[in-house]
Order: C-alpha cells, then structure tokens, then sequence
C-alpha cells in the first residue's frame, strides 16, 4: 500500500520527466530545423564561420531583388486562392452527388475521393503534362494540330489541375456537413413553396458555408504550399511558384540561403494564416443544424444520376485521366510521332527492373527508407500520443501545440530547415554534421509523417476512457505495461494503418527527397523527378505506375491486415 | 371533409408502417395523431406534407387527389404549413427573414410580407424579436416563430411534428394553451403529432390512435378515454388497471362479470358469452378507506350512495407508496374470493404502508373492454 502511495505521489514528477523523451524528438525533428531555417531571415551570417549574430534585414531586402521572387509569390497567391474557389465548385458537385446518390453510389464516390487524396501531387502533375504538351498523348490520340493544347500551359490551366487535386480537402469538410443538416430544414423550405434551386441558394449553402470556407482555406494552403505541383509543371510551364524558388534557391548555383529563409517566412505566415482561417471557420460553425430526426427515410428523394454523372466525370478528370496518360506514356516506345499497333512497349518497365539499374535501386533504397519510417512513426506516434492522452503535462501540452502547427508547414519548408540545422558549422566539434547522410533524410521523413501520426493515435485513444488507463495505474501497473497491455490492443487498428499510410506516403515523398538526398543515392521521387526533368517521360512515367502499383499493394495489405485484427478482435477495438 | 385517407398504405422496404389507412378529418378540425414511437404517425404526417408516396390508396384534400400509387403532388404547391420537432428554424436568417420566407417565394410586394409578418408575429406575440437571430431566442420563442413561420402564408392545413417535445414541462404546459390559441386564431386545420396522451387529451378535438400501422380507434378525447374499445387504447389513454374477468351471463341493459370469484353486474348490452374481457377501472376512479373491521362500510365512503348495488368494494393492503404532490400513487392488493390482484389507486390522503382499507368504486366507472388475458399483457409490455 505504501509502495502504491508513493509511486503515486512522485507520479506529476515522472509524468513531466517521461515527456522530455518526446521533446528531444520534437526537438531534433521539428523545432530545431525551423528555428534554424528562420534564424537565417534575421540572422543571415549565424551560419557562417565564425558565427555572427548580428541582425540584419538584408536577406528580406534582398528578397525581391530577383523578381522571380516577387512573381513566385503572386503567382501562388493568386493559383492558390483560384485553385481553392474552383476546388470548392468542384467539391460541392460531388459532396452533393455523394450525399444524394444512395448508399452504394456514397462508398464508390468516397473511394474515388481518397484515391485522389492519396494521389501523389507531382505524379498527377506529370499525367497531365504528358497529356497535354506539345505532341503529347492528347495531340496523338486526337491527331490535333500543333498548338491547341498550349491554353493548358497557363495560369488558368495550373488552376484547372490543382482545383482538381484539392477537390479532397473540401470533399472533406463538405459531405459531413451537408449530412448533418437536418433535413427538416430543407422541408420547411418545401412546404413554404421554394424550389429546389431557391432552397439551395437560401438555405442549404448560407447553412454550409461555414464548413465550405474552412474547406476553401484549405485548399488554398495546400496548393500555396504544393510542391509537387511546382516541381512538376513550373519548369515546364514557366511559372515560377513559392515552394519552387525555396528549392531552386537551395539547389540551383549559387545557392541563395537567405532567399530561401525568407521565401520559406513568408510561406509559413500566409499557410498559417489560411490554416488559422480555417481552425476559425470551424469554430464559428455555430449553427446547430443536427436534427434530432432518423434521416432515413424521411422523405422520398430522387437519386439524380445526371449529378453522379458530373462527379465521376470530376473525378476522372482528377485521377484516372493523368494517371491515365502516365500509363499510356509508360508504353510508349520513345520518340513516337503517331500512335499505332507498332508504338507500344514494356522495355521501359523492363529496364525499371535490370539488376544495378538506378530505377530498381532507387525504389530499393526508398523501400528501406519507407519500411524504417514507418516502423518509427508507428513507435513513436503510439508512445508520444499515450503521453499526451494519459500523461497530461504542461510539456506534453506544448509538443501538442507545436505538432498542430507542424501540421501547418509544408515539406518544402521542413526540408530546407533541416539543410540549416544539420550542416550548420556548430555541429562540427560535435561530429554532428549529418547533411547529406541517409540518417538526415530519414529524420527528414520522419518529421513530415509523425505529427500526422500523433494527431491519428490521439483521435483514436480519445475513444478509449482515460479510466482504463487509471484502472491499470491504480493497480500498479508502468507506463510501458499499460501502453502494451491496455492502450495499444484498444487502438492497434489504427496503428498499424498509420504504418502503412507512412509507407506509402514516404513511396511518394517529393520535398525532402529532393532537397536532402545523399550525394550518388537518389531516392525513388527524386529519380522519377530527374527523368522527367531530363525529357526521359517515358521511363519517368513507367517508375510512376511501379511506384503507384506497389502503394496500391501496400494499401491493400494494410486494409487486410487491419481487417484480420478486427475480425480476430472480434471488435473490441474502438476505431 | 377536408382530408380524407382512403386505404393508405404504406412500407419500406418489407417492412409495412401504415397498413389500410382510412381517416375523414373535418375542416377546422384540431387532430390529434397519437401512438407510441414507431406507430406510424410521422410518416401519415409525411404522407400529408408530401414527403412520403403511397403504395395504396388515396388521399384527397378538398377534393383534389394529392396521393396516390405512383402519383404525388409535391409540398411545393399544397400550401400546407408545418411545425417541425426541434423547429427547423433557419440559424442564418432573423426571425423577420424566417417568417418572410415563404411570402417571399410567393413574390408578394414588400409591403404586404411586412404587414403579414407584423400581423403573424403579433399573434404569437413576437413583435418585438423580429429583427432578432434564431440563437437569441429561447425554446418557447423559437416554438413560437416556428408558428408563425408555418402560419403566416395562410395554410389550409397546419402540421405539427411532436412541436412540444423539445420543451421542458412547464413550458410544454404552457405552449399547450398558446397553440390553442394560435392555430384557432388562425382557423385552419391542424394535424398534431404526439406520443403524449395529455397533450393529445387536453388540445384535441378529434384523436385517432395508432397502433403499429393502424388505425386503432378514433373519436373524441373523452370517448377515447371513457370508452377504450381495446386494451392497448386502455393502457395508452392514461393509466389503467385492465383486469380479466369471464362474462357470466349478459341480457339487452346488464352484463354479469366474474373476477377472480367477485360478481359484479355492470350496465351494458348483451355480448358475446365465450370471447374474453378486460375489466378497465382507472386508478383515479378507485377510492380507498381505512379499514376498521366492524362498521358498514358503505355508509362511511360515501354518505350520498344510497344503495350497495351502485358500489364495488374489497378490502386489501398498501404495499407501495409513491408521493406526486397532489396526490399519492398506490398500490394496493386485494383479497378476491378465488386469489388477490394488485390495483393502481390515486388518492389524495395519505396512508401507511401495511394498512388495511377498502378500496371502492361506483359501478359507472367499470368498463368492459373486448380482449383478453393474452393481449393485454401483450400491450402492457409493448408499453413498458
């Protein structure tokens, strides 16, 4: 009994050590890399030798002295918030064709949806330039004369691919809204005369609005932030974007640390500011638009099939047209000028498999790189979720903070923090200088996937009572007993699809992969990029499908191995 | 008549919710539609809003055929107004925009829909939260607007969809009398919908009761209350002890009844000797007395009943107790020749647990009720 006492009161103590274990993490991880990459805006000699701390506003000033800068950042202000409002036209076409179009037509449209969500930006990006660039697949099938296709290559055409690509995030926010209004809401409208089209602009979207902003915000976030979308289409379309000239500004000659800096600044505060907009909007929802009512079979509705229709033509257009193409120019021999029996061939799948061949290493390479990942993320998002869920501390409290901010900084941004942080000249005594090493591009990945994984373990473990827990302390139990006896059997589901969701997400990895590679050892993005980037669009799109083949693969394994814990379970999980 | 259902029916899938319906209900009316959940009642609701098709039957307003297999006129053109269970008001839109809508979808010139909502709101007494949101009014403000909303395009008939249930008590009780109020003020027709049957006893003019997708008796309040014509329209209309008995013999004016050993010649016509028959005697009908073992008891009860023929009377035991304010709730068990029974009784005086009384009732307030042991267990689980 006084063992128990004891334990229990030296507990606070233990709980606010145990965290520091994740601080380091988030340290290392997070913190430390963005610090460092901000550091460079008001601190632009803090890297040199020998350090300098004095304050300068040079790098800003210096910002806008190359123009691209400037265009870079209007262009993506303005592709953003025109990608968000045609994105959220899209959106609500098929949010409504999911809400309306009966059970069956729900769970087809919602796959497609994720399909979409899980489609790698660049991938898509790269499906539509070779479907659309001069000579390209559409020129080919369609025998069009030189030229037509050339709108697409355009702000507006830009716009047109990432709405699509963002039809998601709004998709999203949208279809559970549009299920909680009640539908006596609409009936009250009915009853007093109005038609469907003066019900809908009265009623149903001013009572949706809320989730649509928030879902707007979104959008604009992702695509001001998309990098894959940049590093896809902006050398082929010249137009310069925000995540592009961070990248060029690290990559290219001479490197431009202070431009990147600041880019990398003015892209966290306008994504915070449209994240910080959303969180809002979502607060402000305060229409209490639930009904108490049963749904189902309340009212007779007719399942407009025209409006299914125009979702599946949507998401066609989002997924299966680019991807589509990418197949296509897969099986395309290599300097086809028209399409006939004679122009198809697998040799550039086969060359994908040649023992010591760059595409087979590399997706080796990436494969080690995704298994090691998500192996980590699963470990640590588990045990630093436990801590914030059941082992409250004012640290705890602060890493949650910064998780949900980390949520709001693009890859590119983390990427570039971390060529700051870990090639910054204080390392050296230390023998810390880890740039260029596997270690700093799994540590790279691991600080994009984790707070994902955190946030996914916590909205599970909120399902589990905080009294089971307790239970097992009462009785003695430690920390580890009751995450491996108690916590982690309630939420092994969602474990073990946060493993493979990190697999399949690191498969794709654009930003950290190109920004932090080791010299000599590209992995699988970074080689897709560099084939395309070097015309070669044939192999680039054939390395798109393999690596789209064995995500799928990956999904699906994942989907059977949590069905088996479910079934074998037999539904004592919470998710 | 200006609603008329005729052989309405009405399922999902394989499952049928409304079976042979067929209901007169006159203009003017004030109807309550009362059943337990599940009865059916909402979607004979939503059969007259149009919300609902029929797979049988008919419905005609006024004449006009508004359903029928494969035919529908839709909410849009029947000028029915509705009051929704948790008020469906729009939380965008002001009260005054809430009550304009439907005149605005009627293009009616802005003075008039400004004169109209003025003339609504005043009835409900709201003028002066026109210009108010929907989250700054209270739930007996909201019910009202929810009123007035459904009124103020002048509907021919007013639904309401369980309006009170959101309410708590004491405001129930009190919106009862305002929807009286209201929708006589407004002469239309009113279809309510309610589980309860105090609300359905205390508002209505006319109560059909559903059971399980059927009509399961209609008439007037005190009809149904007085003159259950079935055990679950017993139990439904208020508390009741519904007890078997065995029909003895019965001529044109009498029925002799046989309970558990104890004869008692009610007033009745002649009935069928060998189908079974429930004893209904409400609890508030039965008068207890304390017990003293030596006097003649009919003196004492009652000194105006004259003769022991108008009277029935047992001694038993309390042996529960339940305090309700006015009153107290007990239940009593008395002794019958051939066993004992226990019996609800409401009484204003208070009496110890274990005393022995007499519990009493005057022959008037004995119904017989078709039906037998069977099913009236049968309905008192289905209502709890």
């Amino acid at each position: 009994m006084t063992t128990l006492r004891n334990k229990q009161k030296w507990r606070p103590f233990f709980s606010g050590l145990g965290s520091l274990p994740g601080l380091l993490i988030f340290f290392l991880l997070i913190l430390y890399p963005l610090a460092a990459l901000l550091l460079q805006v008001g601190f632009p000699n803090v890297f040199n030798t020998p350090i300098s701390w004095k304050p300068s506003w040079q790098p800003l000033q210096q910002l806008f002295a190359n123009p691209l800068n400037g265009q870079a950042i209007v262009n993506s202000l303005i592709l953003g918030a025109g990608s968000a409002i045609l994105a959220t036209f899209l959106a609500t076409l098929v949010a409504f064709a999911r809400v309306r179009g009966g059970k069956k037509m729900g769970k087809i449209l919602d796959t497609a949806v994720w399909i979409v969500f899980f489609a790698p930006s660049y991938v898509i990006a790269q499906g539509w330039v070779s479907l659309m660039q001069e000579g390209g697949i559409l020129s080919e099938l369609l025998n069009l004369p030189n030229g037509l296709t050339q709108w697409f290559f355009s702000k507006e055409g830009l716009v047109v691919v990432m709405a699509l690509r963002y039809i998601p995030f709004i998709y999203f926010a949208l279809v559970p809204s549009i299920q909680n209004i009640g539908l006596e809401y609409e009936q009250a409208g009915r009853l007093l005369g109005a038609n469907a089209g003066y019900r809908l602009r009265r009623i149903t979207l001013p009572l949706l609005l809320p989730a649509l902003l928030a879902g707007a915000s979104l959008a604009f976030a992702e695509g001001f932030g998309d990098f894959g979308m940049a590093a896809a289409i902006t050398p082929q379309m010249h137009i310069p974007l925000i995540t592009y000239q961070i990248y060029a500004s690290l990559d290219q000659t001479p490197v431009n640390y202070p431009s990147a800096a600041s880019l990398s600044l003015i892209l966290i505060v306008i994504m915070g500011l449209a994240f910080y907009l959303q969180f809002h909007f979502l607060k402000t929802r305060s229409f209490a638009t639930i009904s108490t009512h049963s749904k189902e079979q309340t009212e007779i509705r007719n399942h407009h099939r025209g409006f299914s229709l125009v979702a599946f033509f949507i998401l066609f257009l989002a997924f299966f047209l680019p991807i589509g193409s990418t197949i296509i120019q897969s099986l395309l021999k290599n300097y086809v000028t028209h399409l006939d029996a004679h122009s198809w061939t697998l040799v550039h799948y086969k060359s994908l498999f040649k023992p010591g061949g760059s595409g087979l290493q590399a997706l080796l390479r990436t494969l080690v790189y995704a298994l090691t990942n998500a192996f980590l993320t699963m470990i640590l998002g588990l045990f630093l979720a436990y801590q914030m869920m059941f082992r409250r501390s004012k640290i705890n409290q602060f890493i949650n903070l910064l998780m949900i901010a980390t949520i709001a900084v693009p890859g590119i941004v983390l990427a570039a923090g971390f060529i700051f942080a870990y090639n910054a000249t204080w390392l050296i005594p230390l023998h810390f200088v880890i740039y260029g090493t596997p270690i700093c591009l799994g540590m790279a990945y691991l600080a994009g996937s984790l707070p994902y994984a955190v946030r996914l373990q916590i909205g599970s473990m909120q399902q589990v009572s905080g009294n089971l827990a307790t239970a097992a302390f009462s009785l003695g139990a430690s920390n580890l007993r009751v995450i491996a006896q108690i916590v982690m059997p309630l939420v092994r589901t969602t474990t073990v699809s946060t493993f493979f969701m990190t697999m399949t997400g690191t498969m794709f990895e654009l930003p950290a992969s190109s920004l932090l590679y080791p010299p000599g050892s590209p992995p699988f993005p970074e080689t897709i990029q560099q084939k395309f980037n070097a015309f070669e669009f044939a192999r680039g799109s054939a390395m798109s499908i393999l690596g789209l083949i064995i995500v799928l693969l990956l999904y699906m394994l994942g989907r059977w191995v949590e069905s088996m814990l479910l079934r074998s379970s037999n539904s004592v999980g919470v998710e | 008549m200006l609603i008329e259902f005729r052989g309405v029916s009405k399922s999902y899938g394989d499952k049928e919710v409304l079976q042979n319906i067929t209901l007169n209900i006159p203009s003017g009316a004030f109807l309550a539609l009362l059943g337990p959940s599940g009865c059916g009642k909402t979607t004979l609701l939503s059969i007259l809003a149009g919300f609902q098709d029929i797979q049988a039957g008919e419905l005609r307003v006024a004449g006009e055929v508004w359903a029928r297999p494969g035919y529908i006129v839709p909410p849009e053109v029947r000028n029915v107004g509705m009051v929704f269970q948790d008020f469906a008001l729009w939380p965008h839109m002001s009260v005054f925009e809430n009550v304009a809508f439907g005149l605005k979808v009627k293009r009616l010139p802005r003075q008039q829909i400004v004169d109209r909502v003025e003339e609504v709101l005043s009835l409900v007494r709201m003028q002066e939260y026109r210009h108010a949101m929907v989250h700054q009014l209270s739930g007996g403000q909201k019910q009202r607007i929810a009123i007035a909303r459904a009124l103020a395009p002048n509907p021919q008939i007013l639904l309401m969809d369980e309006p009170l249930s959101s309410l708590d008590t004491k405001l129930r009780e009190q919106m009862r009398w305002e929807i009286l109020e209201f929708s006589s003020a407004a002469k239309t027709t009113t279809i309510y919908v309610t589980h309860d049957q105090i609300e359905a006893l205390s508002m209505a003019s006319h109560i059909v009761l559903l059971n399980a997708g059927k009509v399961e008796q209609t008439g007037s309040p005190q009809g149904l209350y007085t003159q259950p014509s079935t055990a679950f329209a017993a139990h439904f209309m208020g508390a009741a002890n519904v007890l078997p008995v065995q029909v003895v013999r019965s001529d044109h004016s009498s029925i002799m009844v046989d309970w558990k050993g104890y004869q008692m010649l009610l007033d009745g016509k002649k009935v069928v000797q060998r189908m079974p028959y429930l004893l209904l005697l409400r609890p508030h009908h039965l008068h207890l007395h304390t017990y003293d073992g030596t006097v003649e008891w009919k003196d004492r009860f009652h000194p105006s009943l004259s003769s022991g023929d108008h009277i029935f009377s047992w001694t038993g035991v309390i042996m529960q107790r339940a305090y309700h304010g006015a009153q107290w709730l007990y239940k009593v068990e008395i002794l019958l020749p051939h066993g004992k029974e226990i019996l609800e009784v409401w009484q204003s005086e208070a009496y110890p647990i274990k005393s022995k009384v007499w519990v009493w009732t005057e022959k008037k307030s004995c119904t017989l009720v078709a039906g037998g042991e069977s099913e009236q267990s049968r309905y008192q689980k289905k209502l709890g």
